[in-house]
């Protein structure tokens, strides 16, 4: 297929790696119907498609699971720490018993999960193909960062020493694209006795919710659960936000879910949720925003800085997608803009024993 | 196969078809081979594989007997898998005489 040069905008370029000759000739065939789409290699391998994105240097690869030799997850890992490309697993393998989860994937560093569309005769396989090329066409446009493998980088810079120093009473984590890795990475340096309050707004599919938690719980040394109407936010307890509704904060910080209609886009919306602890809290509240294309959550950490509680950004060089961050940055809702690492600590300096 | 084609993308069985036939023929060789050396990892990433493709092309027969034979490996109840490829086997030759006619 030869790029329509009088279009103006280049064609994605897309690797596919799957070890069925099949799947790769049925995703070529589903992409390639894509106006703007054009498939530049195929693999059947993991180390055939390090191999080919080396030289092909593709704006991103579809990615199967199960594949002989090197798996697609340990593929993707390599991959990321070589010649990082957006990723984006198609697998009808994941969630199932035994098998790896979609958080695996993410934390492996991939952006996301699609099923592997099946042709049936009738309209949902045209959804599936539909979504797959959506999914395509939106994450390419990513831009991905060095994950290096096992080794624990030090941060050449100085100790942050403009850390926050005063305790909160509850700290609110709002993530997006590439939020999952990131949040593993800070729950899993949080103590037993961390005392704030712990809330965290992931955007996910409602699907995927669950094994996100306990995912989480691994990492994590506090107790975390999916947020409840009615529940809560307690001292050392992680509450995530459900999928599908917007979580406010009440007085005594009662849990409230409510809302199906999406805020910017958003469902749940990290700005609700931050502008309600800004109004329940008030500087007692710490924000933090981490990798996310759009801006939700920029107002809202916006709201809890007016109120004189802590905000916190992920930095640039460290982020899968620079959105939420840098609305943030520009709206002036950001007081510390720091790497994964540092923002642990940062966490860490908000517990009222750090001080 | 027909009715697939009709609602699928157009040209996709066409395009899709003859790759399964050689490829599945090939991957029953060796899930065989993988079956009779007892060696569940490769017989049951050979069958996911076969399972994802016939999937792929409509066989929903095919799709059910690669979900028995998964089963059989994850139970190492190798002794039981003859027969399942036996209707893969079969099931494939069904196809292939279809497509002859589409």
């Amino acid at each position: 297929m030869v790029e329509d040069a009088s279009r103006g905008t280049p064609d994605i370029r897309v690797l596919i790696a799957d070890d069925s000759a099949v799947a790769r000739e049925m995703l070529k065939h589903v992409l390639e119907s894509e106006a703007g789409i054009r498939v530049v290699g195929m693999a059947a391998s993991g180390p055939e498609a390090l191999d080919l994105i080396a030289r092909l240097k593709p704006d991103l690869v579809t990615m199967d699971l199960v594949m002989p030799g090197m798996n697609g997850l340990e593929a993707t890992q390599r991959i990321m720490a070589r010649h990082p490309t957006p990723i984006l697993f198609v697998s009808s393998f994941f969630g199932r018993a035994g098998s790896y989860s979609r958080q695996d994937a993410l934390a492996a560093g991939a952006l996301d999960v699609v099923e592997k569309p099946t042709p049936m005769p009738d309209a949902t396989w045209l959804v599936a193909a539909g979504l797959l090329a959506r999914k395509v066409k939106s994450l390419a446009q990513v831009t991905v960062v060095t994950h290096i493998q096992g080794v624990s980088v030090p941060d050449p810079r100085p100790r942050v020493s403009s850390s926050p120093r005063v305790a909160a009473e509850v700290v609110a984590i709002g993530a997006s694209t590439g939020g999952p890795r990131v949040l593993g990475e800070l729950l899993s340096m949080l103590p037993a006795n961390y005392r704030p309050a712990v809330l965290v707004i992931q955007h996910m599919a409602e699907g995927v919710m669950t094994g996100l938690v306990g995912w989480l719980q691994q990492q994590s040394k506090l107790p975390c659960k999916v947020a409840e109407d009615g529940d809560y936010l307690q001292p050392g307890r992680v509450l995530i936000a459900p999928a599908l509704a917007h979580l406010t904060v009440a007085a005594g910080g009662r849990v409230h879910l409510g809302g199906s209609d999406p805020v910017k886009g958003c469902l749940p919306s990290i700005d609700v949720a931050f502008m309600a602890l800004a109004r329940v809290y008030g500087h007692r509240a710490a924000g933090v925003l981490l990798t996310g294309m759009g801006s939700d959550g920029a107002a809202g950490l916006l709201a809890i800085r007016q109120a004189g509680g802590v905000t916190l950004a992920q930095d640039e060089a460290s982020c899968a997608v620079f959105g939420m961050p840098r609305a943030a940055i520009e709206l002036g809702a950001v007081q510390h803009v720091l790497a994964p690492a540092d923002l642990g600590r940062g966490l860490l300096a908000l517990h009222p024993r750090a001080r | 196969m027909r009715r697939l084609e009709a609602r699928a993308m157009p040209g996709l069985t066409a395009h899709v078809l003859p790759i399964f036939l050689r490829d599945t023929a090939a991957r029953l060789v060796t899930l065989r081979e993988a079956v009779v050396r007892r060696d569940a990892n490769v017989a049951h990433r050979v069958a996911h594989t076969l399972h994802g493709s016939a999937a792929t092309v409509g066989a929903e027969s095919m799709v059910r007997v690669c979900a028995d034979i998964i089963r059989e490996v994850r139970a190492e109840a190798f002794g039981r898998c003859d027969v399942h490829i036996g209707k893969l086997d079969a099931d494939l030759e069904s196809i292939r005489r279809a497509a002859e006619g589409i």
